[in-house]
């Protein structure tokens, strides 16, 4: 494991560490939310479980995710310019930190299907191992697209896409009875595919433009 | 030894020419004031250097095995500790964390040891000084330094004096500052600059930079007007 890697873990971690109580706070309250409105508004309309735990999982991992993302402050702080006058690409820099932000939201993920388990005691593995997987593979490029727009793009436009992540987050909410009630419809399986396969082509395409000029430009203006 | 050498380097930002013309070198045991007015070209020329940004033309040459920087902004995670701090920059340098040994001799030298503190509660001059501290754990061939006394009290800027003069002893630096006062006694070699480089000057003999730099100041002030 290269120096950067380390490093970049070790401090992500005591960050997430440091304000922990924040973040267990704010995340134990989305899955009090979520769960309970889940239930009371998919009870009356033939309560798919599996397709509730599905969702469920999924919206959380995406929680403790964009919770623990922070490209903003590394940029605000000076932080990034320090990273970068020390060598490391900005690349690397994106990836990694989305890396450990990953690792976060499978936690949270995890332990969110862990308490839904418990409490409705219901086991479906290979579902869980599928929300697990979707919500890597949305959570990896949007993690790129959103760290390469918070460090390259100038203000602006960094916070429109602090919007579209808050936007996703309580927008989500309102997909509830679509997604519970489709998801074993095969075109909305269509459907996120494509939407996964445009997320990965617009992230490798900022990834691929971006360089540590530019993120140390736009921060002049 | 030549640790780094600009080669008539130009730098363009937005089209607009930040840097024209620039060639010099840094050598070992040379400690560089790079000194001019806001707005000069400081801290493009200090992003040439680390590697940050890419000349328009010209070449850059570097042969530093290892480099530190101090930023004018510090680049701190607020949210550590300043043992937390020292070692995140540990595992970026050497892919380990310092030792407890290691960790006493940095507080002794930079005279700072703020226990269980988070960051974001320290001063500028603390902030600034556990910057230098995060270069004492690799021990860096060559140093950059931005505005290093910006933000500092009197007592501070003192402090940091002396923390350069220490840091000295085992690399090169390459310092930023529109501040010649505060770095007379610390640098041996002065880089004039305002676009292009005005003057380049070795002080003899522990000789004062100053009057030099106030007569190209003048030239330049005459020229204008």
């Amino acid at each position: 494991m290269s120096n950067f890697v380390k490093a970049t873990f070790f401090k992500e971690f005591r960050i997430l560490k440091n304000r922990g109580r924040s973040f267990v706070f704010s995340v134990a309250m989305f899955f009090i939310f979520i769960t309970g409105i889940t239930v009371f508004m998919n009870r009356e309309q033939g309560f798919n479980i599996t397709n509730e735990v599905v969702y469920i999982q999924l919206y959380m991992g995406i929680v403790g995710f964009l919770y623990s993302m922070s490209f903003w402050s590394e940029k605000v702080t000076g932080t990034l310019e320090y990273t970068l006058s020390n060598g490391v690409r900005l690349r690397s820099f994106v990836i990694c930190k989305i890396m450990f932000n990953l690792i976060v939201g499978l936690c949270t993920s995890i332990s969110s299907w862990l308490l839904i388990m418990a409490i409705f005691k219901h086991i479906d593995y290979i579902s869980t191992i599928m929300a697990l997987c979707a919500y890597t593979v949305i959570a990896f490029p949007y993690g790129i697209i959103n760290g390469i727009a918070m460090t390259c793009y100038r203000k602006g436009i960094a916070s429109i896409f602090q919007y579209i992540s808050l936007a996703i987050i309580f927008s989500s909410i309102l997909s509830i009875k679509f997604i519970s009630n489709n998801l074993n419809n095969v075109y909305f399986i269509y459907t996120t595919i494509a939407i996964v396969i445009i997320l990965w082509v617009i992230s490798l395409l900022m990834l691929l433009s971006s360089n540590e000029e530019k993120a140390i430009l736009t921060e002049i203006e | 030894m030549e640790l780094v050498k600009f080669d008539l380097v130009n730098k363009d930002i937005d089209g607009k020419r930040i840097l024209q013309d620039i060639s010099f070198s840094i050598r070992t045991g040379e400690i560089i004031g790079l000194i001019g007015p806001n707005g000069a070209g400081k801290t493009t020329t200090m992003r040439l250097v680390s590697g940050i940004y890419r000349p328009t033309s010209g070449h850059i040459s570097r042969t530093y095995k290892e480099s530190g920087v101090v930023l004018d902004r510090d680049g701190m995670y607020e949210n550590l500790t300043m043992r937390e701090q020292l070692n995140y920059v540990s595992l970026l340098k050497t892919g380990k964390t310092i030792t407890d040994e290691e960790y006493n001799t940095i507080t002794n030298t930079i005279a700072l040891d703020t226990g269980s503190k988070r960051i974001s509660k320290f001063s500028k001059g603390m902030k600034r000084r556990l910057s230098i501290g995060c270069l004492l754990i690799s021990k860096p061939d060559l140093i950059l330094l931005d505005e290093p006394f910006i933000g500092l009290d009197p007592q501070g800027q003192k402090s940091m004096q002396k923390l350069l003069k220490e840091l000295s002893k085992s690399s090169s630096l390459f310092i930023s500052s529109h501040n010649l006062d505060l770095l007379e006694g610390v640098i041996n070699k002065v880089i004039l600059i305002n676009k292009t480089i005005l003057l380049e000057k070795e002080a003899v003999n522990g000789e004062s930079l100053k009057p030099m730099y106030f007569k190209v100041f003048e030239d330049i002030n005459i020229e204008k007007e």
